[in-house]
């Protein structure tokens, strides 16, 4: 019953992250509004269920993107509540996910969807996408990296896998595939573009320290 | 004080932590991983044998054609398909309206009279606007029904269905009916791709394995084209999906079971430079298949459909042409897919009133338990043609 209610609520709940996360950059960049910060998540529910052409405009969104992962949801709520907060903190003054931590996510994600897509899509004779519907394989390797990411005390990313298995115990998205609880296109191609944005930034900075001291 | 007091703090604060870590790690990864390991299946094909009623449907040479739907019900219509019912009657299903893709377009159906002989009650059975309301999202169109009847007697109906753009962008739903398609449950999106779950569409048969599994030939269009095959528990969810060919031009397989663990892909061709039927052999009930090789059978980028008879020979409906769809021929092979022969013409070319050819294509058949084989094909995209035989018929050509 929970499960089904869940699975129900989760592509509203997908979309309202989205548009709040979106329109809270767009606030950040041109407004420094303390108020505007805590209407936003009511405007950007609201607009969900704006009625086009008889159906409500999450609808249309579902249709055409389906449901975002888990880590994406996940990573999209903690940037809408650290926005809305301001600076949110836990104990050792830690922002969650900190930066290393944000690291580790979208290093790990840009991996998998760099093996995930090309072969999943036809451009390699193997599917990788096949191991999530039986993922016994897939399930240890994640736990394998769980607990590493804990030890190494990378605690909110060890957090991430853990959720997306436990919402896939619940059926909570309409997919049977491990996968598309743990990345979907948008958060791979965010993390394509942050790592490459990462490597060409500490490449610069390597040649201006390079010029400095020759 | 404060100095002392820190150290002691921390330890326990972190062994809380780990303690709750550990305890959620348990929660979610022991049920799943103890599903996953206590659960096998095997890989058997499910081998209808025997069943052959007496009286003249085995002696006598029998053969009669006609069509399904009322003329001019709607535009255009497409890519039909037809189960055997519990009742012996036959369900048919394709999908029409105004044109190809458009909002109008739905999958309608009529029912066939064993005793009659008449295909009566047309009507939609679904469309975009009922799929979406099930889906709880926006549905532009509709498409490519295809029909399963289970070891239960549940009537399986798959059919695909795209929010945007073209065909292509298509994902598969399905629908099941326990009264022999009198009412029908919710439709249920598979999801059998990573991205956005873009571009898997149905075609061929459905078929069982010996498990009651269901065997769903689908295709991939996005990018690059391949058939692949979807494996469907009994309560529908995907079990496992396997890919049939990786060439990049051959889509809409249509997979016919051997025996047990030995069966044949069919494939439409979508390369200008090949034109041939294709084909891929599985030996292991269709966990894996070989490189997709040519049939000495001409295919103008058009559906094929493969079925075995119960003398074990296999059929091909197929247009026999390399570049038109305007005949539907038969091809045989008594040797499981090695050689073949084209026996039977069962529509030939010839023009319409406005110039144009015709076209015969998106075959689908079925034997049923009364050795009858029904045939039923697009003609001219504005009827839906129905053939039925029997095995005399078939053993004189």
């Amino acid at each position: 019953m929970i499960s089904i209610f869940l699975s129900r609520a989760y592509p509203i709940f997908c979309y309202f992250s989205l548009i709040a996360s979106f329109t809270m950059i767009i606030i950040n960049r041109k407004w420094n509004s303390v108020g505007l910060r805590i209407v936003l998540p009511a405007i950007s529910f609201t607009i969900l269920f704006i009625p086009v052409r008889g159906l409500y405009l999450y609808k249309y969104f579902y249709g055409v993107f389906g449901n975002l992962s888990i880590t994406s949801v996940i990573l999209l709520l903690s940037f809408l509540v650290k926005n809305i907060s301001n600076n949110i903190n836990i104990s050792n003054n830690r922002q969650v996910p900190s930066g290393r931590e944000k690291s580790a996510i979208l290093y790990s994600v840009a991996v998998a969807g760099l093996i995930l897509y090309p072969t999943s899509l036809g451009f390699l004779p193997v599917d990788l996408y096949r191991l999530g519907y039986h993922p016994r394989f897939l399930l240890i390797l994640i736990l394998c990296l769980t607990i590493l990411a804990w030890m190494v005390s990378l605690r909110f990313a060890a957090m991430l896998p853990v959720i997306a298995v436990i919402a896939f115990n619940l059926n909570i998205l309409e997919s049977e595939n491990l996968w598309d609880y743990l990345v979907d296109p948008f958060i791979v191609f965010y993390a394509w573009g942050w790592v490459i944005y990462s490597l060409v930034k500490t490449d610069k900075k390597e040649i201006m320290q390079d010029n400095e001291y020759p | 004080m404060q100095l002392n007091t820190i150290p002691s703090i921390t330890p326990v604060r972190i062994r809380g932590a780990t303690a709750g870590f550990i305890f959620l790690v348990i929660l979610a990864f022991l049920p799943v991983l103890y599903k996953e390991f206590s659960y096998t299946h095997t890989w058997q094909f499910y081998i209808q044998e025997g069943q052959k009623s007496s009286g003249i449907n085995n002696h006598v040479p029998f053969y009669r054609n006609g069509f399904i739907q009322i003329e001019g019900q709607t535009p255009i219509v497409h890519s039909p398909s037809v189960v055997e019912l519990n009742d012996g009657n036959l369900l048919a299903v394709w999908y029409g309206g105004t044109r190809e893709g458009v909002k109008d377009v739905a999958i309608y159906r009529s029912i066939w009279n064993r005793q009659t002989g008449e295909w009566t009650g047309d009507s939609i059975l679904t469309g975009p606007s009922d799929t979406g309301e099930d889906l709880g999202r926006y549905i532009r169109k509709v498409g490519n029904p295809v029909l399963l009847k289970d070891v239960d007697g549940k009537i399986w109906l798959f059919y695909v269905s795209a929010s945007v753009g073209a065909w292509s962008g298509s994902t598969v739903n399905v629908r099941t009916s326990i009264d022999n398609g009198l009412h029908w449950s919710e439709a249920r999106r598979l999801v059998t791709s990573p991205f956005l779950n873009l571009s898997t569409l149905v075609r061929g048969a459905p078929f069982l394995y010996n498990d009651g599994s269901i065997g769903l030939p689908v295709y991939h269009e996005f990018l690059i084209k391949f058939g692949e095959l979807l494996r469907l528990r009994t309560d529908g969810t995907i079990m496992d999906k396997v890919r049939i060919s990786g060439d990049g031009t051959s889509l809409q397989p249509s997979v016919v079971p051997l025996d047990s663990k030995r069966g044949i892909a069919f494939l439409r061709c979508n390369s200008s430079s090949t034109s041939r039927v294709l084909s891929s052999f599985t030996d292991d009930g269709g966990r894996s298949w070989s490189e997709v090789g040519k049939l000495p059978l001409p295919n103008p980028d058009s559906s094929v459909m493969g079925i075995r008879t119960r003398d074990g020979s296999l059929l091909l409906a197929f247009n026999n042409s390399y570049k038109n769809r305007d005949n539907m021929s038969l091809a045989r092979s008594v040797d499981d897919g090695q050689t073949w022969e084209v026996v039977h013409v069962f529509d030939d070319r010839g023009y319409v009133n406005d110039g144009n050819r015709k076209e015969f294509s998106y075959p689908f058949w079925i034997h049923t338990r009364d050795d009858m084989i029904h045939l039923v094909y697009t003609w001219n995209r504005k009827r839906i043609r129905h053939i039925y035989f029997n095995s005399s018929w078939l053993e004189g050509l």
